[in-house]
């Protein structure tokens, strides 16, 4: 138990300090948990949910395709003319988008997609960009927070807990709006003066041409069917009896073949550091749970709390938000998943922890938005923006990020209280 | 045959220094019928080469020359490139030369620099020859094969 305990927080440790890509590290302590005989290789194999797995690669290659068919630029640019080149209104509609956007697709994918056009529009505009990218951070993590593939926790969590698309949809998207907009408010007060441009700045924006940003028409309608009949599937999952992986692979599968894209073109566009770091990953976490260790961390925490449900997901709430700002949010959620399964195990029923998984989903996906490290959309972000010579500096960041997340931590935790205690 | 069989000597060749206005230098090349000219200190030893795709390259954001930003046919025009290219044209070769580039010696084979210019991924229009002192010797372009080389 505790050789496994070891493993777990050396690679825990490792992956935190940022040196060697996390993939490699999660495979080295994959490795060590085999080679230390806590789980025999087929152990292992059983410890990888591939339901997280094909649900990821078929939702990567779906948008490697789509992305090319440059409907997203055609939004952002179509919204953008819609409220005339006024900077608030920019604002608002960008971070529209990158909700809606990133709770169906993957947030790094959708803030690739809407920093660059953003970028373009404030450079247009003259007009510092950190308030866009600000709000198009938040709006991606709580944007993907809606449903279940729109963040790798609830990725994770549905296939674990075998909670639907609807499950989400019904228990943990209502609040997203609320939240939004409770984040957009306080942006206007704080930005709001800012937004403020020339009339001939605006008129070179309502310059651009959305249409010419659509390359092939005939590759946008198939990939909206292929993404239509995906979501529909997601929708209907529960009757259908699949898997959302089944779904996503099925129409990954049909979209490259009506597409006749590049197999290997595509491929080569799935992220499969990330992919190798979950197999990895849930290997580690299988192991520290074949030792038992999990269950008696589920047991101290139920005796903390006292079996009390409401207080538990309190604690959860808080926790996984603290937590997620800093720490990558997947190998928490990883760890968390099974030691809340062990509570529904003492508690004796599946259905009482309910609360708990929307508890681990709000706090863990919302909790990302508290440091520009807290989740991978920030650091790509991040990223652009530095290069683009507009820098997010830590700091800066985090004192306006850190109390909003936990503004949004505090609606959603008075939503969990209210809905269902 | 050698690189420095087919090249064109330089004595010939048009150069420029890190100080140079960059107006100045884009009116040479444009004069000469150049997209690019060699960068040299006062000895003449070689320092790189400023071209008018790294000029336009320098305006242009980041996001689209880093490859984020994959399509512009939508946007017209972008001030702010506009007045960056304005900008660019006063200051001086240095902020926009590029200056870990490839160059060869004069001792190399003229097989050897045609698969260079031809066949290697980042295909130059010139490479230039350099001394094992670092001093600039000449310039081989796809021209100079032809010329020299084909006869």
């Amino acid at each position: 138990m505790t050789v496994a305990a070891s493993i777990l927080f050396l690679t825990y440790a490792v992956i935190i300090t940022e040196k060697f890509n996390k993939a490699i590290i999660a495979l080295l302590g994959a490795s060590l948990m085999i080679f230390t005989g806590i789980l025999s290789q087929e152990r292992a194999v059983e410890g990888v949910d591939f339901n997280t797995i094909g649900l990821l690669t078929g939702m990567m290659i779906i948008v490697a395709i789509s992305q090319k068919t440059g409907m997203f630029q055609y939004l952002a640019i179509k919204s953008v003319k819609l409220v005339k080149g006024e900077p608030w209104w920019i604002l608002v509609m960008l971070a529209l988008i990158t909700a809606v956007t990133s709770a169906f697709l993957d947030n790094v994918t959708t803030v690739l997609l809407i920093v660059p056009i953003t970028l373009l529009i404030t450079d247009e505009l003259k007009i510092n960009p950190y308030p866009f990218l600000f709000m198009q951070i938040f709006a991606s993590n709580i944007g993907g927070t809606a449903t279940l593939i729109g963040d790798p926790p609830n990725i994770m969590i549905g296939s674990a807990a075998k909670l639907t698309f609807m499950d989400f949809v019904i228990n943990v998207a209502p609040i997203i709006p609320i939240i939004i907009i409770a984040t957009i408010i306080p942006i206007k007060f704080i930005f709001g003066k800012q937004m403020v441009v020339e009339e001939r700045l605006k008129q070179g924006i309502m310059k651009f041409d959305e249409r010419e940003a659509i390359k092939d028409v005939r590759l946008l309608k198939k990939s909206l069917m292929v993404l239509g009949i995906v979501i529909t599937g997601f929708v209907f999952q529960h009757q259908l009896h699949l898997e959302p992986a089944t779904i996503a692979m099925s129409g990954a599968a049909i979209l490259l073949l009506i597409s006749g894209e590049n197999l290997n073109y595509i491929l080569e566009k799935i992220e499969w550091a990330t992919i190798f770091f979950f197999v990895g990953l849930f290997i580690v976490v299988a192991g520290v749970e074949e030792t038992g260790l999990i269950k008696l961390a589920a047991e101290r925490m139920m005796a903390m709390t006292g079996g009390d449900m409401m207080v538990t997901a309190f604690v959860i709430t808080w926790l996984s938000a603290v937590m997620s700002a800093f720490i990558d949010n997947i190998p928490f959620v990883a760890t968390m998943i099974p030691m809340i399964k062990g509570m529904g195990e003492i508690a004796g029923s599946q259905e009482a922890i309910k609360p708990l998984w929307w508890a681990l989903s709000l706090g863990a996906c919302l909790g990302g938005n508290g440091s520009i490290i807290g989740a991978s959309a920030n650091v790509i972000v991040a990223g652009i923006a530095d290069r683009s010579g507009a820098p997010i500096k830590f700091l800066d960041y985090m004192k306006l990020a850190f109390p909003l997340m936990l503004w949004s931590i505090l609606i959603s935790w008075v939503y969990i209280y209210l809905r269902y205690f | 045959m050698y690189v420095k069989n087919i090249m064109t000597k330089l004595s010939d060749l048009t150069v420029v220094y890190p100080d140079t206005v960059i107006k100045e230098a884009v009116n040479t090349m444009l004069s000469k019928g150049l997209t690019e000219l060699p960068v040299v200190d006062k000895q003449n030893s070689f320092l790189g080469e400023i071209s008018m795709r790294d000029i336009i390259g320098e305006a242009l954001p980041s996001y689209v020359t880093n490859g984020n930003l994959k399509d512009v046919s939508f946007a017209p025009g972008l001030f702010k490139f506009d007045d960056k290219l304005t900008d660019m044209m006063s200051k001086e070769v240095k902020s926009a030369m590029k200056k870990s580039i490839r160059t060869v010696t004069p001792e190399m084979s003229a097989f050897e620099v045609s698969t260079l210019l031809a066949v290697s991924e980042d295909r130059d229009e010139i490479i230039y020859a350099v001394e094992k002192d670092g001093k600039l010797a000449g310039a081989v372009s796809i021209a100079s094969i032809f010329s020299k080389l084909v006869k």
